[in-house]
């Protein structure tokens, strides 16, 4: 199974760590530094909230490192979150200066938890199934029936299931995986935990 | 005007995070919008707030503005224009 995360500065695919940042960088440089190292290319990156941009990362790297374009049509996305997009709308809150009622319509626009996936979305044209899902955990149950329904009910050939889980700039991470119909059907995936 | 245009070239590329743009290539009578730049409504939103807080320049309905944002020229003009007459007021 094709797996992406990006935890604490570094970054893991298929198990294997590929780059390590500095761990005393803040989140904004590590995501620039890794952009540019793998050559994401997407100039909408820079407008995103850091969650969007993890979103991003990880999917064009692990489609990137596996050597993969995924399927436009016949590929679904499900995404799940503890805390959504709560980071963001914080950031947008205190962004806001109350004396002069300024606002942030960039920021403002990610203040949606699922508006990562839709990102991933355009990024990697996918217009199959897609689904948000918020939680405590992830639930693996609940996730390969979804998974299963995608692939038997839906005509989707694969899935890119992910948990990307943002609670501060030190704290995040983003793992995503690709899984084929023709994949095991019990799914033995565990998502890794901040 | 050119002094105007080079700021607004600087506020556009830092407000709007356009990181992979060189001030140099974006010429002052390029589109803004779609073709061009590419900028899209959310940045239409964002340079009516620095209109707003860089210029002092309230913008009461946005469709009004529209003309004024097809390229840099044409922003600059609208700026100078509105500082005029607030001058001419004053």
């Amino acid at each position: 199974m094709k797996s992406c995360v990006i935890t604490n500065n570094m970054i893991k695919v298929n198990n294997q760590t590929i780059y390590s940042g500095n761990p005393s960088i803040n989140l904004d440089h590590f995501l620039l530094e890794a952009y540019q190292n793998y050559k994401v290319s997407y100039p909408k990156f820079h407008k995103m909230d850091f969650i969007s941009k993890l979103g991003i990362l990880t999917t064009s790297i692990l489609a990137k490192k596996n050597k993969i374009e995924f399927d436009s049509t016949n590929t679904g996305i499900i995404v799940c979150s503890k805390s959504g997009c709560h980071f963001t709308d914080k950031e947008y809150i205190d962004s806001i200066n109350p004396n002069n009622q300024t606002s942030n319509p960039a920021l403002f626009t990610y203040t949606l938890p699922s508006i990562a996936m839709g990102e991933i979305c355009i990024k990697h044209k996918i217009k199959g199934e897609n689904l948000y899902l918020l939680m405590d955990k992830p639930n693996k149950t609940l996730l390969s029936n979804l998974i299963n329904n995608m692939f038997n009910n839906k005509q989707m050939n694969h899935c890119i299931v992910g948990w990307l889980e943002m609670q501060s700039t030190k704290k995040y991470l983003s793992h995503f995986m690709l899984i084929s119909k023709s994949d095991i059907k019990e799914y033995d995936f565990n998502f890794l935990s901040i | 005007m050119e002094t105007l245009i080079n700021e607004l070239k600087e506020r556009i590329i830092d407000r709007l995070n356009l990181l992979e743009i060189d001030p140099n290539d974006i010429l002052p009578d390029d589109a803004l919008f779609n073709d061009g730049l590419g900028l899209d409504s959310i940045d239409a939103l964002e340079l009516v707030v620095m209109l707003e807080n860089d210029y002092g320049i309230k913008v009461g309905d946005v469709s009004v503005i529209q003309p004024h944002f097809k390229s840099l020229n044409t922003l600059a003009l609208f700026i100078k224009e509105s500082s005029e007459s607030k001058n001419a007021v004053a």
